[in-house]
């Protein structure tokens, strides 16, 4: 019998694993949900009184699909002189601008290349439409980021856009010094496109990271959560830092998408921007105080940590016993199965769950 | 209008010239002058104080997908499982982008009665299908024919777009022509995806009808919604897919694939319109009635023809007898004027003798934004 419309249809949907990809919430669902990708705090309670002020005010409309200007700037000003506001699109999560930039840039400018070990939100994003892409190797090593030299061949072989993550979303691993110069080399001689997640990079000691690339916003896109940490989690903000000559086509799918974000998360993030780098440098001192408590328990019960730079997360070998011990104190970690690396938990250090 | 212009493109830039202009008069995009009721916003304000740490799956939480289902059988008549059936959205347009690309793949086709809400067009390219455009006329009141649907089909067409009322046309399709297309698409397989978003903004005696509450509708049809037009609330992000469970797993994984949960803000947000008190959004009806009248007295006098507004918040006009074509006209109106309607050829080549008129301002600007039509026609020697 011939298949019915939505018979082939859901069909479709059966065979698509890369859509089906299980995804990791934003939000912990409880004290040992150490599952998320970010830490979160009480949003500062001048972003609430600004928010709330502006929403009574009558900002309570459609505003322009790339975001408010005053946030645009803010986000622009965070990432370096390349980077300029009337190319930064807000989306409404880095959820989405994943989905925009692999769906609206692999496609323009592919055909596309990811690492094999990526965030599952990446695969989920992939999963939308069809997209010619392959898969950059990560090899065996322990920090689960594609090496250069397999990112150097994917060019070399006729791919035009790269989308990496540094740090790694699964490990927190970042490329050094000279692997992101070398990165850069390459990206010019082929004259291809970055998309770089750096939405973790608040989290690294200040090091190398993508911006330092000399190739710029013409060939590097950036997305990332909008200033995580400090209580905007809930509030699905996210942003896509681009050139000129991405940013209108970008715009341009976001409007059929979703015609624009949110005005309450986008005051909120506006409200945060003040006080962001003091409250994220503690944060970060936090956060690497409790990392090296959850290290200590970690070596503890004889787990085998991945090397890895950010301090908002440890990822380590799954075996039985770090299962057992996981579960012993009701603990969830996220599977490194969805990342693409079956043997591998990412505990996010956060809460008082180990003190 | 070109072909190589998307009409979407065509609006926003009328409406980026518009901004340049202290005194212009917007009757063009769909947004309300209405901001959103207070007890909303205090609802946003305690959310925000208490309930950001507070998860959420990708369809949104219960709570609000149960007043969802609850306000989808008072007004609709159509039942829902919140549990399965219901996933909330960044508005009616990731809802609206969620059904085209559950629904078409790649080669498939949507057939659209024209003209219509030109985001159907780019979401179905965006998901490299086809459109098969089925025009509707104004002699018939823009009436979605169920025989000339019919007669329109052709193969690789998957789906029929329905939306009433409609955008721009302001047609409300009736319960006999939705169950006899129902009826066609049971015929020939098609699923259905209706656009409901204007189902609380009905005229005269006129009623709306949601394929999905209908015989045969529901386990064939996605339906969208949202609060944007009737609430006030387009800068919240507010909409929501209902469909049978089976393709909701679709749309449900197509919605944390493109964008995750919605901002828990915005879900308390839509909880407290859905559930709190409904006088102001009333009395936003109310007022939509009014102006629906002044802006209908003010084209009889100009002896204008127009597609009688059944629903919706717009007034589809003929200018046929001016001699220019919409984008012409409209342009004009904007640069002497300063008066904002959206030309009808950017939403259907078929349509540029027509301009669509909102009535998404206050009475006296209204009357002062006709008026200054007025005598944008006068100096072209068409006016009364
Ligand atoms: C017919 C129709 N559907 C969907 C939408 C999307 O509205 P929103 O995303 O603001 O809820 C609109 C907006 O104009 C519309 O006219």
């Amino acid at each position: 019998m011939r298949q019915t419309t939505k018979g082939r249809i859901l069909a479709g949907h059966g065979a698509n694993t890369l859509l089906r990809t299980p995804i990791i919430a934003p939000v912990p669902a409880g004290p040992g949900d150490l599952r998320c990708d970010q830490p979160t705090a009480a949003l500062p309670a001048a972003a609430l009184e600004g928010t709330i002020g502006a929403l009574e005010q009558g900002q309570t409309h459609y505003v322009d699909v790339p975001g408010i200007l005053p946030l645009r700037e803010a986000i622009a000003a965070g990432l370096g002189a390349d980077y300029r506001a009337d190319a930064v699109v807000v989306t409404a999560s880095v959820q989405e601008a994943r989905f925009l930039t692999l769906q609206v840039l692999g496609q323009d400018s592919g055909p596309l290349a990811l690492p094999s070990v990526v965030h599952p939100g990446v695969r989920k994003a992939l999963g939308v439409r069809p997209l010619v892409h392959r898969w950059l190797e990560v090899g065996d090593s322990a920090r689960l980021l594609p090496s250069v030299a397999a990112v150097g061949a994917a060019l070399a072989s006729g791919v035009k856009c790269i989308f990496l993550e540094s740090p790694s979303r699964l490990t927190g691993a970042v490329y050094d010094a000279a692997e992101v110069e070398h990165l850069s080399r390459l990206v010019m001689e082929h004259s291809a496109l970055v998309v770089w997640d750096q939405g973790l990079s608040q989290w690294t000691a200040s090091g190398a990271s993508l911006e330092a690339l000399g190739a710029g916003a013409e060939r590097v896109t950036l997305i990332g959560e909008v200033f995580p940490g400090v209580g905007l989690e809930g509030l699905a903000i996210g942003f896509i830092a681009t050139s000129g000559a991405y940013a209108a086509s970008l715009a341009s799918v976001k409007q059929i998408v979703a015609i624009c974000t949110s005005t309450a998360s986008q005051y909120a993030a506006l409200g945060v921007d003040e006080s962001y780098a003091a409250r994220r440098d503690e944060i970060e001192r936090e956060l690497r105080e409790r990392r090296s408590r959850l290290l200590e328990w970690l070596e503890s019960i004889g787990a085998q940590v991945l090397e890895g730079g950010a301090a908002n997360l440890v990822a380590v070998r799954r075996t039985d016993a770090v299962s057992a011990a996981l579960q012993e104190r009701g603990l969830a970690a996220a599977e490194g199965t969805a990342f693409g690396a079956p043997d591998v938990l990412r505990l996010a250090v956060a809460g008082e769950v180990l003190q | 209008m070109t072909q190589e212009r998307r009409g979407t493109e065509v609006f926003y830039d009328l409406i980026v010239q518009a901004q340049g202009y202290d005194d212009a008069i917007v009757l063009g995009r769909g947004d309300p002058d209405f901001d959103t009721p207070a007890h909303i916003i205090a609802a946003a304000e305690e959310a925000m104080e208490h309930r950001l740490g507070e998860p959420s799956p990708p369809e949104g939480i219960l709570p609000l997908r149960e007043a969802i289902a609850e306000r989808v059988e008072r007004v609709n008549d159509a039942v829902f499982d919140p549990e399965t059936e219901i996933v909330f959205t960044n508005g009616g347009q990731e809802a609206l982008f969620l059904m085209v690309v559950a629904a078409i793949a790649e080669g498939d086709r949507l057939l659209v009665p024209e003209p219509n809400y030109n985001t159907y067009k780019d979401s179905v390219a965006f998901a490299r299908g086809g459109i098969v455009g089925m025009p509707t006329y104004p002699q018939e009141a823009f009436r979605v024919d169920p025989e000339r649907v019919r007669r329109t089909l052709i193969s690789g067409v998957r789906a029929l777009l329905l939306v009433s009322p409609n955008n721009p046309a302001a047609s409300v399709i009736s319960r006999e022509d939705q169950q006899e297309l129902i009826a066609i698409a049971q015929e020939h397989d098609l699923l259905i995806l209706a656009d409901d978003i204007y189902d609380l903004l009905v005229y005269d005696d006129f009623s709306h009808t949601s394929p999905a509450a209908l015989r045969g509708g529901k386990e064939r049809t996605l339906t969208l919604n949202a609060l944007s037009k009737s609430y006030a609330m387009t800068g919240w992000r507010t909409g929501w897919v209902t469909g049978p469970a089976d393709l909701m797993v679709r749309v449900r994984d197509l919605k944390a694939a493109i964008s995750g949960p919605n901002s828990i803000v915005s879900q308390y947000a839509a909880l407290a319109a859905l559930t709190g008190p409904q006088e102001e959004m009333h009395a936003m009806q109310g007022a939509y009635q009014r102006r629906r009248r002044i802006v209908l007295d003010h084209l009889d006098a100009m002896g204008f023809s127009y597609g009688v507004p059944q629903g919706g918040q717009f007034v589809f006009v003929d200018v046929s007898h001016t001699g220019m074509s919409s984008i012409e006209l409209s342009q004009r109106m904007l640069d002497e004027a300063h008066v904002l309607a959206y030309p009808g050829g950017a939403f259907y080549e078929g349509m540029d003798d027509f301009l669509r008129i909102t009535f998404l301002q206050p009475e006296d600007r209204l009357r002062d934004g006709l008026g200054r039509m007025q005598r944008v026609m006068e100096a072209l020697g068409v006016g009364e």
